[in-house]
């Protein structure tokens, strides 16, 4: 299975890399699309998370910046306290500057 | 860490049947209800099985279950809703209460399960039905909300998502009860081994060679999407997910102020509605049973049958029955607001204050419901799904002043700072903010101590928000009044009765005075009113002669020198004792326990208290006295009826032995600070 090690964003080395480097899911802006990388989380929590939802193969969605962080999978809204958020390596894949041509962003897997 | 999840204990099922166990014909059949939380599940089980549900705890557990009776195509169904949970494989308390149950660890294995399904939310809700049949238990799907599916663009074919899953697939919709005949016919033909029309196939084929465990998720995800691909249509409508009407309203009811603002507003009305509708019955329930005391008094003759009806049975089952609207009406109001979705976002407005002393957000609910009796409170508690975060809560709940404790504050800041009001409002909000005070830093104390580490972050699912349901509102009240009737209630009564003869044995003569009073008052020509005053005034004296000589009398002169510090003569040592049983009567015992012969009219009862003296004829409310019995009373248990909660709620006596030692501790503590230093000051 695709486990979620802990790990830790690392420097990247270009800009191709900064693109897919993680970044702590509290960096993050309302709008944002971003998918989950890993975590410094407890094996309990992060199972939840999972089955929430949220796991590095679903995109979500930032739908609240700061405390609580309200991210959106799928059809879940998911509540998370400062502190699970900063523990949450996430890729980010659109902002909200450049998905803002779209109506709403668009999401692979609707249900 | 993969938990061992076995199949349940039944013969592996029929790998061309699923969801046809073809069962002999019996009586009753078992039939769990098993689902996500938010699914409706709740809203299927009232459905199903109306207001006669039995409320229990799973054995060895403090999860409750409900277990109610139905009927479907002529067979008895017995269905137990099992609590919510993502999924049967994490090692959460309610995964694991539900992997036992559908093993049949504790209980009877069920024969058949219904796992309720959200139609809007359907991958997420597939894995758990997908573990469910990795299990071998036979499942029937219960597609609900498919009403709102439809609206967001969904169609979904039940048949082909049937074939794809390997078990029935029902489209229901819970709050109207839409589908339920044909739910009802799918059990039966389920538990009967018939095929259900539209269903053929293996059950979670596609999950051969999986484990049930958390490591296998992604293979149950892709069993999900799999079968939804092949069975819902309309995904590119459901795209378009920001709701901007959800969203404005989670910015506000979330944001620092603002969430703050709203919370304290929802608060403030939940409790004034609790306190002002709630009196009502209450009232009526302490006239009724003050009517059936007094009606009993009348027809049975004096003696000790007459004393254990009129002031242990129906004095018990009142001091029960009076908390039951309290307890109704706040789980009737929770359930409204729950309903609607906020809670969860409350929950995260309370996490940033509670969570420095060790508590979650959930806490609020219990720590708030307390501030009107620490008995609905703690019950409350369940709201909170971490046990260590639940028992603290349960632990300093009884901390918050509860109105119980009002009568007792009115009447000390009253005589400390009777001709002073200002002052005597400040010490009123003082006590307030003491026992909340105490509730935090012992929680704070708690978290670093017997139940270590910080509480659970906050990971919690935002409920979509809609109108409350007024129907599943008066259910759960109704349920939860019945549950603390059936359970909390026997046992207060049973502890009603003790103390009841603890006050009233043994019988001690009548003073010599109280002779001569009654010898008066029946002397020829005594004017009928002046006999009626003799009379009065002999039973006070046989009042207070009786309390000072009985078992709990004795006890309090007993015991009175350790109460000595504190500044309490034994005339108060027996006001703090027979208050044990609850707060409130420590005013109208020291009443009693005061009243000078001569005075049955006249003087008002703080007036008189005031002057009262000790047996050595210094004043007995002195300031220093006062001070510290005000602040044993805000931080002291003294509520025998909350320990007996604590107990049913934390599954432990020790858990309630607990909360009575360190409060008790607490209390004696800081109010011999509280006398000692204001006696140091020349206010002794």
């Amino acid at each position: 299975m695709e486990s979620l090690k802990t790990i830790q964003p690392v420097e990247a080395a270009n800009a191709a890399e900064a693109a897919e480097a993680p970044v702590q899911l509290t960096q993050l802006t309302q709008g944002s699309a971003a998918r989950l990388h890993g975590s410094d989380l407890l094996a309990d929590d992060l199972a939840l998370l999972e089955a929430l939802g949220m796991t590095r193969r679903c995109r979500f969605r930032v739908c609240k910046a700061g405390d609580p962080w309200i991210v959106q999978v799928r059809e879940t809204r998911i509540g998370l306290s400062s502190s699970v958020a900063s523990r949450l390596f996430v890729v980010l894949e659109t902002t909200p500057e450049s998905s803002s041509g779209d109506a709403a962003p668009t999401f692979e897997a609707a249900l | 860490m993969s938990p061992a999840v076995t199949s349940p204990r039944r013969a592996p099922a029929d790998p061309v049947a699923s969801g046809a166990p073809g069962l002999p014909e019996r009586s009753s059949y078992r039939v769990a209800l098993l689902g996500n939380p938010n699914t409706g599940k709740t809203t299927l089980f009232n459905r199903l099985c109306g207001v006669l549900s039995k409320t229990s705890n799973f054995p060895g557990t403090t999860t409750s279950a409900r277990t109610g009776h139905s009927q479907a195509d002529g067979l008895n169904l017995e269905i137990v809703d099992l609590p919510g949970v993502y999924r049967l494989a994490l090692e959460l308390p309610e995964s694991q209460v539900c992997r036992a149950a559908l093993r049949g660890d504790s209980v009877p294995p069920p024969d058949l399960a219904v796992v309720v399904i959200d139609a809007t939310n359907l991958t997420r809700n597939l894995v758990l039905l997908g573990e469910l049949l990795k299990m071998n238990v036979p499942a029937v799907a219960a597609l609900n909300m498919v009403d709102l599916a439809r609206r967001r663009g969904l169609s979904i074919d039940p048949a082909r998502l049937s074939a794809r899953l390997g078990c029935p697939v029902v489209a229901i919709v819970a709050r109207r009860g839409d589908g339920l005949p044909e739910l009802k016919t799918a059990i039966a033909a389920a538990l009967r081994g018939q095929t259900s029309p539209g269903f053929s196939g293996t059950p979670a084929a596609g999950l051969a060679g999986e484990r049930l465990d958390p490591e296998a998720f992604p293979a149950y995800e892709d069993w999900a999407e799999q079968a939804i691909a092949d069975s819902v249509g309309g995904r590119k409508a459901v795209g378009s997910m920001q709701d901007s009407f959800t969203e404005r309203l989670d910015q506000a009811f979330t944001h620092p102020v603002l969430g703050m603002l709203v919370f304290l507003g929802v608060m403030t009305g939940l409790f004034c509605a609790l306190f002002i509708l709630a009196t009502i019955p209450m009232d009526l329930i302490e006239a009724t049973f003050g009517h059936l005391g007094e009606w009993t008094v009348s027809v049975l003759p004096p003696g000790a049958v007459r004393d254990l009806i009129v002031d242990g049975v129906i004095a018990g089952i009142s001091g029960s029955v009076v908390f039951l609207p309290q307890i109704c009406l706040l789980f009737f109001l929770i359930s409204l607001l729950e309903d609607t979705g906020y809670l969860a976002r409350a929950a995260f407005v309370m996490d940033r204050l509670l969570c420095r002393f060790g508590l979650p957000g959930q806490a609020f609910v219990p720590l708030l419901s307390s501030h009107a009796c620490a008995i609905p409170g703690i019950a409350s508690a369940r709201l909170i799904p971490d046990r260590h975060d639940r028992l603290t809560t349960i632990l300093v709940a009884p901390l918050m002043s509860c109105s119980a404790r009002v009568p007792v504050y009115v009447f000390l800041t009253g005589l400390l700072f009777g001709d002073r009001p200002l002052l005597a409002g400040l010490a009123f909000s003082a006590c307030y903010l003491l026992g909340a005070g105490a509730a935090l830093l012992t929680a704070f104390v708690t978290r670093r101590t017997i139940l270590k580490g910080p509480s659970r972050p906050m990971v919690l699912e935002l409920p979509s928000y809609k109108a409350p349901s007024l129907r599943n509102a008066v259910l759960v009240a109704f349920d939860q009044g019945l549950n603390f009737l059936k359970t909390a209630g026997t046992v207060i009564m049973a502890i009603c009765l003790v103390m009841w003869w603890l006050n009233a044995y043994p019988h001690s003569e009548p003073p010599a005075e109280a002779v001569e009073l009654r010898l008066q008052a029946e002397a020829p020509g005594a004017a009928p009113e002046r006999a009626e005053e003799l009379i009065a005034q002999a039973d006070l004296l046989e009042a207070r002669s009786a309390q000072a000589n009985s078992y709990a009398g004795r006890i309090g002169r007993t015991i009175q020198p350790v109460f000595a510090p504190l500044g309490y003569d034994w005339q108060l040592t027996v006001g703090v004792l027979t208050s044990f049983l609850a707060r409130e009567v420590f005013v109208s015992t020291m009443a009693v326990l005061l009243k000078e012969p001569g005075e049955f009219e006249g003087r008002g009862v703080r007036e008189r208290l005031h002057s009262a003296t000790r047996d050595d004829g210094s004043p007995l409310f002195t300031t220093a006295a006062s001070a510290s019995l005000l602040v044993f009373f805000v931080l002291a248990m003294q509520c025998l009826s909350t320990l007996v909660v604590t107990r049913r709620e934390s599954g432990s006596w020790r858990w309630a032995a607990l909360q009575l030692g360190y409060m008790t501790a607490l209390a004696y503590v800081f109010a011999l600070v509280t006398f000692q230093s204001l006696r140091l000051m020349g206010m002794g």
